[in-house]
């Protein structure tokens, strides 16, 4: 303890007034002769032991008065929890959550991110030169975090923005325990400024903060840890939001009309009515639409639209509401539309007559309109070729599929080329038939990039063959339950609609699922089996590619299926589903973009020249129009890569080729960058359980940048405590009265 | 020694005025202006009885046997002397005397005993006297004569002792010598056990005396008035002291005399006593005057 004010305690020697003048008044009396000393002697009997005692608190009472009197005006200071000399330079690690949430406004408009901004401002200015500060935002916990002065952290802190998903507690406190053993001095605190919602202390965070304690305990130099919680009643908060934005169809072919919905969630409890929700494609809004949505719940709003141009488009839904986070008010994301899908069919068995080659019944089903000489164009076009012509179709015009039907083998350079277009992405069908050579199948398809296996090991024909000319019966295998879990299937119906119940399987290849697997091959995935078990249709994911086995032939060789209302659907949504994009084109707020190299090459036309004198171009314009030149370096010249760290937006890559005499020639590629819904769900993390995790941490939570900056007084300087003084002082007087009064008025109860 | 030594010429000039009315009839040897219970030759007629056998024959009213031709005996009420004895306090605890009074309790317990003796024996009463502490001391017999005045002065005069109070059993040792019924006034401060003296009164009521207690207290003794530490050393026991802060006990030791002077006067009250107290800043002759008045009421 120490004292401010340490020539006043002095004055406590004034206890020796009260003391003196308590012997001098027993030494000095006076003596009377007194004759009524029957009567006395009674009283004083009786009332001895009680006065000697209020006599004695009195004196202990009236010596304490001018000690808290003395202590009192000399300020002391409890420094039973000062771990350095108060004034020692100290380094404080800022932690601030830049997610969405902490973007939510009072009623004052004024956002809790904003207070953080406040209260960290004054906290920075009553720092010392000496003093460090490492500002480190949750977006960017795996960064090296910035260290400077309290100045240069104050105008870091002002660029922070709200824009960015949920990082969780423990990764930020990793981040902040790393950045404090770095620190230079050896006075470390930790302040976390955040909402604490409730996704950023899950049950593993939890865990994993107590692992962290332990080794926060072994430190020599311990820092305090401190949370600043600026959640509060977040679920009384009225917001609307749009939760997601989702493409329904399986795959968007420009020109053709797609399906897409909306999420919206109205979280407060009041009806929202006439809620203007407004799509907008690239930025160019559509006609609004009204809807209603009751309290806590959510809506699907849905929209069907067709986008003309292939590339990568931002599909945005906007709603109109002004409430507690109105960031979340809109929702964007990125729809690869593709201009139609190229499938190159190889059969194995081809004829000239109609329905009789191996892939016309699959021809027909994946280019119903060009078959039936409509207008509308099909999201399909399809190529026919044979096994020795399917190289030369690879290598000139890469097609999106390529199905293998029925083909007895492939040559090594026409599978190595096969093997090579499903590592890079491409979609592979293979149909089973008797022309089908197993061994060759079985093997692994090789290429320089790589190898990889069938999803199925062929095996041997099961049943007989399809045979209806013939009239001699043969025995059938009903289908089973389709993969639920396959969403481009879903369009079939459900599972209780039975749409495969008149679908009759004579003969089928035995598929073996293999446990082992190549290093690199993902699992296989059985998306239709027969009633018995045995998988009718396998899919597997192959490099960036897929492959997609049959165990019957895509005629009418082994079943009914090509002549089932269910096959066009069918194979056409599989189809979709291979060639839709395999491209992330909405990627999460934190998260890195990878463009690939042959997205942005694009061909010089005819009559145009390259400049020779001038370099291509790569550059990323960021949301808000900054753009920054990319400079792909050696190891990533197929890819580049982009941070989101600027926000959420249009991340636009641009590739400029310089033309001779031209304007270079520019190609664009789009992703689209959200901010996770869940920063929406504005739920708080109970009280007690973060009072937990921060007792776990040896730290406090605070409610108010004023109690942690008090405790943080308290801590190095220590506690004042004349207030209290002051009031045991009071407490003295008021007691030295009472005893005063009890002293003459308790004998006259026990005399009486 | 002379009264006026004792009293003021003008307190002793209304002592003179007082007259004292015994409330009951005395007996006495002598006509004085005290009723007797006992009938016989007087100049007050007093009522007729029939004669019984033995009578004296000079008793009977002859008139009134020639008007009825019954005998009638004529009966007189008689004048007796009153027969008082003082018994005076002297003990230790009569000795004090706050600043207020100016005097301690036995001087004016003197000067009281002197009053009564010399209005008594104005009256042709004969009064008598009994000094005491713990123990009976001087004994002055009761006589009417006027120069017996000077021998009751002579015992007053001694100066009060240092010795304990123990009034029931002074009392009950002096009780028997009294003889007759007559008038005992008592001057004391009673500081002593109430219990004994209850007895001690008890037996002169039986005695049939007429008893007068003039209990006579200092002021302090009834206010307390002292404040800070003080040593009260016990006056009628040397080795005696309680050093106290006076003020804190204040309130104690009133309850304390409220107490004793409660019980004193419930006794007196059972016993008939009548329980004067007086303090010693009051003149005594005012005391006194007021309970002749009352007395006078009374009878």
């Amino acid at each position: 303890m120490t004292l401010l004010n340490g020539i006043l305690a002095l004055g406590a020697l004034a206890f020796t007034v009260p003391l003196a003048i308590h012997l001098l008044f027993r030494s000095r009396f006076r003596t009377v002769e007194w004759g009524a000393m029957h009567l006395l002697d009674a009283v004083v009997r009786i009332n001895r032991r009680r006065v000697q005692l209020l006599h004695l608190l009195l004196l202990l009472v009236r010596c304490l008065l001018p000690v808290l009197l003395a202590f009192c005006l000399a300020r002391p200071l409890l420094t039973g929890f000062e771990s350095l000399p108060g004034d020692a330079p100290q380094s404080i690690v800022l932690v601030v959550d830049d997610s969405r949430s902490m973007a939510v406004r009072d009623s004052s408009g004024l956002s809790r991110l904003d207070r953080v901004k406040q209260g960290f401002d004054d906290l920075l200015a009553g720092l010392s030169r000496r003093d460090e500060v490492i500002l480190i935002r949750s977006s960017q916990v795996t960064s090296t975090p910035e260290s400077g002065s309290a100045q240069s952290a104050s105008q870091s802190l002002q660029q922070i923005r709200a824009d960015f998903g949920t990082v969780d507690l423990g990764r930020m406190m990793q981040s902040a325990v790393e950045a404090a053993d770095a620190a230079a001095h050896s006075q470390r605190r930790i302040i976390v400024a955040s909402d604490f919602q409730t996704q950023l202390v899950s049950d593993a965070v939890v865990e994993s903060l107590s692992r962290m304690t332990s080794r926060i305990k072994e430190k020599t130099i311990r820092p305090t840890v401190s949370f600043w919680n600026l959640g509060g009643e977040s679920d009384q908060l009225q917001n609307v939001s749009v939760d997601s934005v989702k493409v329904d169809s399986t795959a968007v072919v420009a020109g053709r009309t797609a399906d897409y919905s909306a999420e919206l969630r109205n979280a407060s409890d009041r009806p929202v009515r006439d809620l203007r929700v407004v799509w907008a494609i690239d930025e160019k809004p559509l006609a609004p639409v009204l809807v209603n949505i009751p309290p806590r719940s959510s809506v699907t709003n849905r929209l069907s639209r067709s986008i003309d141009e292939a590339g990568v488009h931002q599909v945005s839904v906007a709603v109109e509401q002004g409430d507690a986070l109105v960031e979340d008010n809109r929702r964007a994301i990125g729809v690869d539309v593709i201009r139609e899908v190229r499938v190159l069919m190889v059969d194995g068995q081809p004829s000239p007559r109609p329905l009789q080659g191996e892939t016309d019944f699959l021809a027909i089903a994946l280019s119903p309109f060009a078959f039936g000489g409509e207008d509308q164009p099909d999201a399909v076009r399809t190529t026919m070729v044979n096994s020795s012509k399917i190289l030369g179709v690879i290598e000139s015009d890469p097609p999106d599929v390529i199905v293998l039907a029925n083909v007895s083998e492939l040559s090594n350079t026409a599978r190595s080329a096969v093997a090579r277009f499903v590592l890079d992405g491409g979609g592979l069908i293979v149909f089973d038939g008797d022309q089908v050579n197993p061994d060759v199948y079985n093997e692994s398809w090789r290429c320089d990039a790589g190898s990889w296996t069938l999803p199925g090991t062929l095996g041997p024909r099961v049943g007989s063959a399809w045979e209806p000319e013939s009239g001699a019966e043969v025995g059938t295998y009903p289908v089973g339950d389709r993969n639920s879990q396959f969403s481009p299937w879903d369009v079939l119906g459900k599972s209780d609609q039975r749409p495969f119940v008149d679908f009759e399987v004579s003969a089928y290849r035995s598929l073996g699922i293999s446990q082992e697997r190549t290093d690199g091959d993902a699992p296989t995935i059985v998306l239709l089996s027969l009633a018995n078990g045995d998988p009718l249709v396998l899919s597997a994911r192959r490099g960036q590619g897929t492959v997609v086995q049959f165990s019957i032939p895509c005629d009418t060789g082994w079943s009914n299926l090509p002549t089932r209302l269910v096959y066009l659907p069918m194979l056409q949504q599989l189809v979709l589903d291979l060639a839709g994009s395999r491209r992330k084109t909405t990627l999460d707020v934190g998260e890195e973009i990878v463009v690939l190299m042959s997205d942005l090459t694009t061909s010089i036309p005819d009559d145009a020249t390259r400049d020779p004198d001038q370099k291509n171009s790569l550059s990323v314009k960021y949301p808000g129009g900054t753009e920054e030149l990319l400079i792909p370096t050696k190891g990533t010249l197929s890819q580049v890569v982009a941070k989101t760290d600027v926000g959420p937006g249009l991340y636009q890559f641009i590739h400029r080729v310089p033309l001779e005499d031209e304007e270079p020639l520019v190609k664009r590629v789009n992703r689209v960058v959200e901010v996770p819904s869940v920063e929406s769900e504005l739920r708080d993390v109970e009280g007690t359980r973060l009072r937990s995790v921060a007792a776990s941490l040896d730290g406090k939570v605070f409610e108010d940048l004023n109690q942690l900056q008090q405790d943080d007084q308290t801590r190095r300087y220590g506690r004042e405590i004349w207030r209290w003084l002051l009031v045991g002082l009071c407490l003295a007087l008021v007691v030295e009265l009472l005893l005063q009064q009890i002293a003459v008025r308790v004998s006259t109860g026990r005399a009486a | 020694m002379r009264i006026l030594d004792l009293i003021s010429p003008k307190d002793l000039t209304r002592v003179a005025k007082l007259q004292l009315l015994a409330r009951q009839v005395v007996e006495g040897s002598c006509s004085g202006r005290h009723r007797s219970p006992h009938k016989g030759f007087s100049v007050e007629f007093k009522e007729h009885r029939p004669y019984v056998r033995g009578d004296e024959l000079r008793s009977i009213d002859w008139k009134a046997f020639a008007k009825s031709d019954r005998l009638y005996i004529r009966e007189f009420e008689e004048e007796t002397n009153l027969r008082c004895t003082l018994l005076v306090d002297r003990s230790g605890s009569m000795r004090y005397g706050g600043e207020r009074a100016g005097l301690t309790k036995y001087d004016y317990t003197q000067q009281l005993a002197a009053s009564l003796a010399y209005l008594i024996l104005g009256q042709q009463d004969a009064v008598g006297m009994v000094t005491f502490d713990d123990q009976p001391q001087d004994q002055v017999p009761a006589k009417s004569r006027p120069s017996h005045l000077r021998a009751l002065l002579s015992a007053l005069v001694v100066d009060g002792s240092k010795r304990e109070t123990d009034l029931g059993g002074v009392f009950h040792t002096i009780a028997p010598k009294l003889g007759r019924r007559g008038l005992v006034i008592i001057l004391s401060d009673a500081m002593g056990d109430v219990a004994s003296m209850a007895r001690a009164l008890a037996q002169f009521r039986s005695s049939r005396h007429e008893v007068l207690f003039f209990q006579i207290l200092d002021p302090d003794e009834l206010d307390f008035p002292f404040s800070g530490r003080i040593q009260f050393r016990d006056l009628e026991n040397a080795n005696r002291e309680q050093t106290v802060d006076a003020q804190t006990l204040r309130d104690a030791y009133l309850e304390r005399l409220k107490q004793h002077d409660s019980d004193l006067q419930d006794v007196c009250r059972r016993h008939r006593v009548d329980l004067i107290r007086i303090t010693t800043d009051r003149p005594f002759a005012d005391a006194l005057h007021e309970y002749l008045a009352l007395r006078r009421r009374i009878a």
